[in-house]
């Protein structure tokens, strides 16, 4: 035996399960091998020591601690509502044990009889409870079909009579009620209308042959009744049209988000969810046309209109405007019209830069048509589109041209852009709404250039030589004075500059605003840590 | 006094809920229970919470208890089972570092006098390689230290540590070759 072979047996050596030939060969080699003598006395110091450890830990516990423990456990057990009482339970279940095997003839009895009884009251309760299924009442629009129980009768009994007439015997009906019976049908079938349940059909057992007799003896017919027969549609009252009217309304307002929502996904170039909220879309927008005008739109007009929406989608500007003027010439005063106006409007401004006749498709939209056409947010947009274009009607748009294009180019023909605008249209609000365009853009640091401050700074400051316009000067330096506080942390010079903007008007809101700002600046550095 | 030497008969009276002899079977079992809770947990403070809350388990399960000669392993399953949930507490709320402090600071609470020790190895056997023994111990997974302990100190026979841990002969068995490989490896440099 080899020392490799005493490793692999050595645990069932420890253990003493091994056979005695085969430990005393192992001692023979641990009598020889020092290596294998000490790894097994190695392990058997390790369990004794652990059985010692054992030991004195039992031996070291104070009695006071179990105590304690025990009182705690005793307490908390009661806490808990556990009784340590006597427990009746399994004396219960030993008696009726021994009850349930005993031998006794009566017993037996007594135990068929309690088995049947709780059998019927079982089957009672079963039988009840189907009764009290859902009712007609409960449930109005799904018909019952109510199996009651079924007809016996034999075919010897039918002698003249069709089998429904037969059948029908069996159920006489209340007066006032009218029997149609249908005879050719197969199985034959009775319609009966009554006063207090509205109908009620009577099918015939299709197994039973009047003339000759069948060889099955019974046959069972069913009576299916139907509950109730929706009564007709009311017409419409005022108060359902008023209601529809703002449903309407509200759909109305969610073509907005859809709208968003179909843009955010051009985007990112969902087609398939495009297309699925474009339909969508397509089908509120052509069920409020029809609420909103019945009379003026012409049917063709909804699939027109849907066409142009979807060429839009496309980009096929030159379809889209086809479909669109086709809807406005069949159904001018319609709804669908309103919105092809509209459409035309926004594509002429946003894509295809027809300033003029943007204008006049958005005149139109307001001067046409009625105001429950336009959604608050249409109506505002249509407004404000109206206003910047017939401020901008100069020099063939060039203002809009010029904000429009310095919006979407990069930070340095954008600065010349903007700095051409401020100087030739001065008057215009546009100028102002560039000035606080581009400085919102400089304070949330969207450009990433680090000199982009500074250029603007002086873009402001040569712009503010030319400009004559007070407002738009001490807007200028009001920015000036900005970008130095918080984007250059220049906050001296911005005192300086934020001095300069109230002396231009002192009596105007941005003057006040300066000095808030100056405030603001004054209180930081009091409170700063290194402030004297 | 081991769990297995419990007498049936007390085991029956307590099942029938006399409080009495509930108080006696503490008075048997006491210093063992603690022990074996103590042995794999290593802090008193806590082998009390759980002793406890075994106690308390004691008390409103045994009725449940169909076989009292089984009394041994299911108290152990009981001690097994709630250290096992106790640890796994703890560990959720206890990072691993200030556990083993925690060890080693609670481990002294208790002074173990040298005196009670008459092996006649006890000469080689000095404090630190007890530590570490038992620190070696301690650092086996759960299972293996659980059925370690069993066959090795209480010297439970594999079924009934199957019984006990809820798993197979075999896997118990694994288990407890897996402990002692790892031991003697880690341990190698002792002898």
């Amino acid at each position: 035996m080899n020392c490799k072979k005493i490793h692999n047996l050595i645990d069932e050596y420890l253990s003493g399960v091994l056979s005695e030939s085969v430990a005393f060969q192992i001692e023979a080699h641990l009598d020889e091998c020092e290596r294998c003598r000490r790894m097994v006395e190695g392990w058997q110091l390790i369990c004794e020591s652990l059985k010692e450890e054992y030991h004195r830990i039992v031996e070291s516990i104070p009695d006071q601690k179990l105590a304690q423990v025990y009182a705690r456990a005793k307490e908390s057990a009661e806490r808990k509502k556990i009784t340590i009482l006597p427990v009746f339970l399994p004396s219960l279940k030993e008696w009726l044990r021994t009850w349930w095997e005993s031998p006794k003839i009566s017993w037996q009895a007594i135990r068929v009889v309690t088995i049947l009884f709780f059998g019927v009251l079982i089957g009672i309760l079963a039988v009840r409870n189907r009764g009290e299924l859902p009712t007609s009442a409960s449930l109005p629009h799904q018909p019952e079909v109510v199996t009651e129980k079924p007809v016996v009768f034999r075919s010897g009994d039918i002698t003249s009579k069709s089998p429904i007439e037969e059948v029908l015997k069996k159920y006489p009906q209340p007066e006032g009620s009218s029997i149609k019976i249908d005879k050719n049908a197969y199985p034959e079938t009775a319609e009966i209308t009554r006063k207090d349940s509205p109908l009620a059909i009577v099918v015939a057992p299709s197994t039973v042959q009047p003339v000759k007799p069948v060889s099955e003896p019974e046959t069972t017919a069913k009576v299916i009744r139907e509950t109730e027969i929706p009564s007709q549609i009311p017409p419409y009252k005022s108060e359902q049209e008023h209601q529809i009217r703002l449903v309407a309304k509200e759909l109305q307002g969610s073509i907005n988000n859809l709208q968003q929502i179909k843009l955010q996904l051009m985007r990112t170039g969902k087609a398939e969810s495009i297309a699925y909220i474009h339909n969508l879309e397509g089908s509120m927008l052509r069920i409020i046309a029809l609420q909103e005008s019945p009379q003026e739109t012409e049917w063709s007009s909804l699939s027109n209109y849907q066409q142009a929406e979807s060429a839009l989608l496309n980009n096929d500007y030159v379809t889209a405007f086809q479909k669109y003027y086709s809807v406005i010439a069949d159904s001018p005063n319609s709804y669908l019209a309103f919105l092809s106006h509209y459409q035309i409007g926004n594509i002429q401004l946003h894509y295809l830069n027809n300033y003029g006749e943007a204008l006049s498709e958005f005149q139109i939209c307001i001067q046409n048509y009625p105001e429950s056409y336009f959604t608050q947010e249409q109506r505002r947009t249509v407004l404000e589109n109206i206003a910047l274009l017939s401020e901008n009607a100069v020099d063939n748009w060039r203002p809009l041209r010029l904000y429009l294009e310095a919006k979407k180019s990069s930070v340095d023909v954008g600065l010349v852009l903007y700095q051409e605008l401020l100087e030739d249209y001065p008057q215009l609000s546009l100028a102002r709404k560039s000035v606080q365009h581009l400085l919102q853009n400089v304070l949330s640091s969207q450009y990433e250039d680090s000199s982009v401050p500074n250029r603007v700074i002086n873009m402001f400051q040569e712009a503010m030589d030319k400009v004559k316009d007070i407002r738009l000067r001490q807007q200028l330096q009001m920015g000036i004075a900005d970008i130095m506080n918080y984007r250059l942390f220049n906050r001296q010079q911005a005192l300086l500059e934020y001095s300069r903007a109230i002396q231009i008007d002192p009596h105007s809101a941005m003057a006040m605003a300066a000095r808030q700002r100056i405030r603001e600046i004054y209180d930081a550095a009091s409170t700063h840590p290194f402030a004297r | 006094m081991r769990f297995t030497d419990v007498p049936e008969e007390l085991i029956q009276r307590c099942q029938k809920g006399d409080s009495k002899a509930f108080d006696e079977l503490y008075a048997l079992i006491d210093r063992d229970l603690y022990a074996s809770i103590y042995y794999f947990l290593r802090d008193h403070d806590d082998t009390e919470d759980v002793m406890q809350i075994v106690l308390v388990r004691l008390f409103k399960y045994i009725k449940r208890l169909k076989d009292p000669g089984k009394f041994a392993s299911w108290l152990w399953r009981l001690v097994v089972n709630q250290c096992i949930s106790y640890k796994r507490r703890e560990s959720q709320s206890k990072s691993d570092a200030s556990y083993d402090d925690a060890i080693q600071a609670k481990s002294k609470e208790y002074p173990v006098e040298s005196s009670n020790l008459k092996n006649p190895r006890e000469v080689l056997i000095n404090k630190e390689i007890m530590e570490r023994i038992l620190r070696e111990v301690d650092r086996l997974p759960k299972r293996q230290r659980i059925c370690f302990v069993l066959f090795e100190l209480e010297g439970y026979s594999l079924n009934e540590i199957s019984e006990i841990v809820g798993s197979s002969v075999g896997a118990v068995k694994f288990n407890i070759h897996q402990a002692r490989q790892k031991l003697r490896r880690e341990l190698s440099d002792i002898w």
